[in-house]
């Protein structure tokens, strides 16, 4: 057992953090950048967490800290490329892999069907496999320059592929506005017969194995996000605490201000904790990852609903101002419950994985 | 970071989870009933090397590290050990014994530290009075010189294994107050004439751990049982505290998954409405729940013991998140664990009810919850908080 983050973490929190110091202004800014505003964003981000590295728990802490959002789009790359990664070789054309290992390509997955919508087919037909798909809410979808989809088969088992935008019966929907996570380009993709190529589907069991594998790390990555989320919303109550007085005091010499300020504090450090931990297991392919991940992305989620509301509660009027720190941390608190595994379903998975024991 | 155990601290878990399954628990919800201390227990926690564990070889003890000990906290709550017989292990072991191998002589430790590992001897200590439970350094208990020793006067309150212990560390004011610069520590043995323990306290949980009064009158203890350097009781009492915040929460930890096992459990053999309650959303989440706790205190907990193994000083903000987080944010999970028990669950014999009791001390012993959050609240003051500055 061993808390010290480690030689390569630290090098790799300290690339990202001067990325993000230079990118400052630009990320305060990101929620009002158009569709090529944050492609630009989300590359220059990619290209300063490249390599393995680059997906350390501690550099995408210090990402998620400065936007949640943006910390969602980088990782919607690295799972896709994490998800091309086991197509068969040539799946994409010549440089295009390269290209998205060195981050200048942004990536996509879609997974979860819109409401209401049949669930999507990747069914062989006489000339070639057919794609059928309704994705509801696709992450860096109008931004994206590769998108895996998951689908099943005729037979209902996972399986997966990999299209471009530009495919043929690929239709990349407008921008969506969200409630939340100003900074994320999301989009909702259709495909009615889309023919795709032998080359991009990963059928059964490799495509089941490759789904439940983004499972994990998408879950792992909303427990990140959350969990900076965490952080931003104590250091924006904090300073504002500091720095407003009342009856002569600053705001947080009361205890009414201070001590649930005190229990955020304690829910960032145990949501960090688990989030390096859960991270750990996942990347050792211990059989308890899937579950402490599941764990991971609840408590977080959880904690960063609960870190927000305080936040907007401590900085008053101040906090319930729209497009201010804490409204935009009340809002992408509620997507982050949302993404990936939502935490109702989320909470199932883990009393299934208890019960079945 | 890396989160594995060693494998001989998973031989060491899986060892002491067998031992206290088989040999500990059946006997636990008799001395809970009770409000007993289970001395047989105690005697098989001791020649299983438990209660000397931390203690290095030379003095009878294992020589384990914290995170150890930690490993075997949490198997003993695991096993369902009651959280009496693991909080009067505690209080012997990481408050009186580790106080004396932390601060004591030679000829101190020599003296007591052998027969407090094998636990032929109970330790305690005894730093909360009637009137200074949060705010320690209002103790009023005093030390005054007299021919070659001290003479104690005062009274101790809500002291664990009081009424049981062979050996107590006292804290007493050689110094007027106020303020912590004048308090300095005594090691005082059972039989010293001026020195015994009031009546014992009946408790809403931890029942089978005796927590007594202490009376200190005119108490005459040779020079020999000063503890540490004369007005450093204060910082002594600081240290025992670090325990407080790893080994001591540990059985929770434990506990938690004691509950997971028991809801699991019940959950696939109780039928209501024509199938398992386990099939009920409801219920699913309730059990979820304690996983998701158990699974973020552990990291706080594994990491103070940690530190502790690097020698690093006393880290107020890595203590205070484990002992506010594990004692407020059990509550909901182990109210759940009840509930879903229903009727039964109100009930002794499906010992939930015993663990709903017992963790509610996590929030008040050993620094209460409020507590810790007036040492983070400073922390955020000062800006001495990870990530409070901001990204």
């Amino acid at each position: 057992m061993n808390f010290d983050p480690g030689e390569r973490a630290r090098e790799a929190e300290r690339r990202a953090s001067e990325w993000l110091a230079a990118e400052a202004r630009a990320i305060e800014a990101s929620p009002e950048l158009d569709a090529p505003g944050l492609r630009r964003l989300v590359l220059g981000a990619q290209a300063a967490l490249t390599g393995d590295a680059g997906g350390a728990v501690a550099a995408r802490l210090a990402v998620a800290r400065a936007s949640p959002a943006l910390l969602l789009a980088v990782d919607a790359t690295r799972l896709l490329r994490d998800l091309a990664g086991r197509f068969p070789a040539g799946a994409l054309p010549g440089g295009e892999a390269a290209a998205l290992a060195h981050g200048e390509r942004v990536g996509a997955v879609a997974a979860a069907d819109a409401a209401g919508s049949a669930p999507a087919r990747l069914v062989r037909t006489a000339s070639g496999w057919r794609l059928t798909a309704r994705k509801g809410l696709v992450a860096n979808g109008p931004i994206a320059d590769w998108i895996a989809v998951l689908a099943s088969d005729a037979d209902g088992a996972e399986v997966a592929c990999l299209v471009s935008p530009r495919d043929e019966g690929v239709r990349v929907g407008p921008r969506l506005a969200l409630s939340g996570l100003d900074a994320l380009a999301a989009s909702a993709l259709s495909a009615d017969g889309a023919p795709v190529p032998d080359g991009r589907v990963l059928g059964p069991p490799a495509g089941g194995a490759a789904a439940a594998r983004y499972r994990l790390g998408a879950d792992l990555s909303a427990a990140i996000a959350a969990a900076g989320l965490v952080r931003s919303a104590l250091a924006a109550a904090t300073r504002h605490a500091r720095a407003t007085p009342r009856d002569g005091r600053p705001l947080l010499a009361h205890q009414e201000v201070s001590f649930p300020l005190a229990d955020v504090l304690a829910l960032g450090e145990a949501a960090e904790l688990l989030c390096h931990r859960a991270a750990w297991l996942a990347e050792a392919g211990d059989p308890a990852a899937p579950t402490v991940v599941r764990c991971a992305k609840v408590f977080c989620a959880d904690a960063a609903e609960r870190a927000a509301s305080a936040c907007v509660q401590v900085m008053g009027g101040e906090g319930y101002r729209r497009g201010g720190v804490a409204d935009r941390a009340w809002r992408d608190a509620k997507g982050l419950a949302l993404a990936a595994t939502t935490t109702e379903v989320a909470r199932m998975e883990i009393a299934d994985a208890l019960l079945s024991r | 970071m890396e989160f594995a155990l060693t494998p001989e601290q998973e031989a060491l878990r899986r060892e002491v989870l067998r031992f206290a399954r088989e040999e500990i628990a059946p006997r636990v919800r008799e001395h809970d009933l009770a409000g007993r201390f289970d001395r047989e227990s105690w005697k098989r926690l001791g020649e299983m090397g438990v209660l000397g564990l931390h203690l290095p070889p030379e003095h009878g003890g294992g020589g384990a590290s914290v995170v150890s000990c930690v490993v075997v906290g949490e198997a003993l709550g695991e096993a369902g050990v009651d959280g009496g017989l693991c909080l009067s292990y505690g209080a012997h072991s990481f408050l009186c014994a580790d106080t004396i191998l932390a601060h004591g002589t030679e000829a101190q430790r020599r003296r007591w530290l052998p027969r407090l590992a094998t636990g032929e001897w109970i330790g305690c200590m005894g730093l909360t009075e009637p009137g200074a439970g949060s705010d320690a350094a209002a103790i009023a208990t005093r030390a005054a010189r007299r021919d070659g020793g001290w003479v104690l006067d005062g009274r101790k309150m809500f002291i664990t294994n009081g009424g049981i212990a062979d050996v107590a560390v006292i804290f007493a004011r050689t110094a007027p107050g106020p303020g912590h610069a004048g308090i300095s520590a005594f090691v005082v043995e059972k039989g010293t004439r001026g020195f015994s323990a009031g009546r014992d306290l009946h408790k809403l949980g931890m029942r089978s751990s005796v927590t007594s009064e202490l009376v200190l009158d005119g108490c005459l203890v040779p020079d020999e049982s000063l503890l540490g350097e004369e007005g450093n009781g204060h910082a002594i009492a600081l240290r025992a505290v670090e325990w407080d915040r790893s080994t001591l929460l540990a059985p929770f930890l434990g506990q938690m998954q004691f509950l997971v096992d028991r809801c699991c459990a019940y959950a696939k053999e109780r039928v209501q409405f024509g199938r398992p309650i386990a099939s009920f959303e409801a219920v699913r989440h309730k059990i979820a729940d304690l996983a998701i706790l158990r699974e973020a205190a552990r990291g706080l907990v594994y990491r103070v013991a940690w530190c502790k193994d690097q020698g690093r000083p006393l880290n107020p903000l890595e203590a205070a998140c484990a002992k506010l987080f594990v004692g407020d944010a059990s509550l909901g999970p182990t109210n759940g664990a009840v509930v879903l028990h229903g009727g039964y669950g109100y009930c002794h014999e499906y010992d939930v009810e015993r663990v709903f009791r017992d963790t509610r001390l996590a929030a008040i012993g050993g620094g209460t919850s409020d507590i810790q959050r007036l040492i983070l609240s400073r922390l955020l003051d000062v800006g001495g908080a990870a990530g409070a500055e901001g990204p």
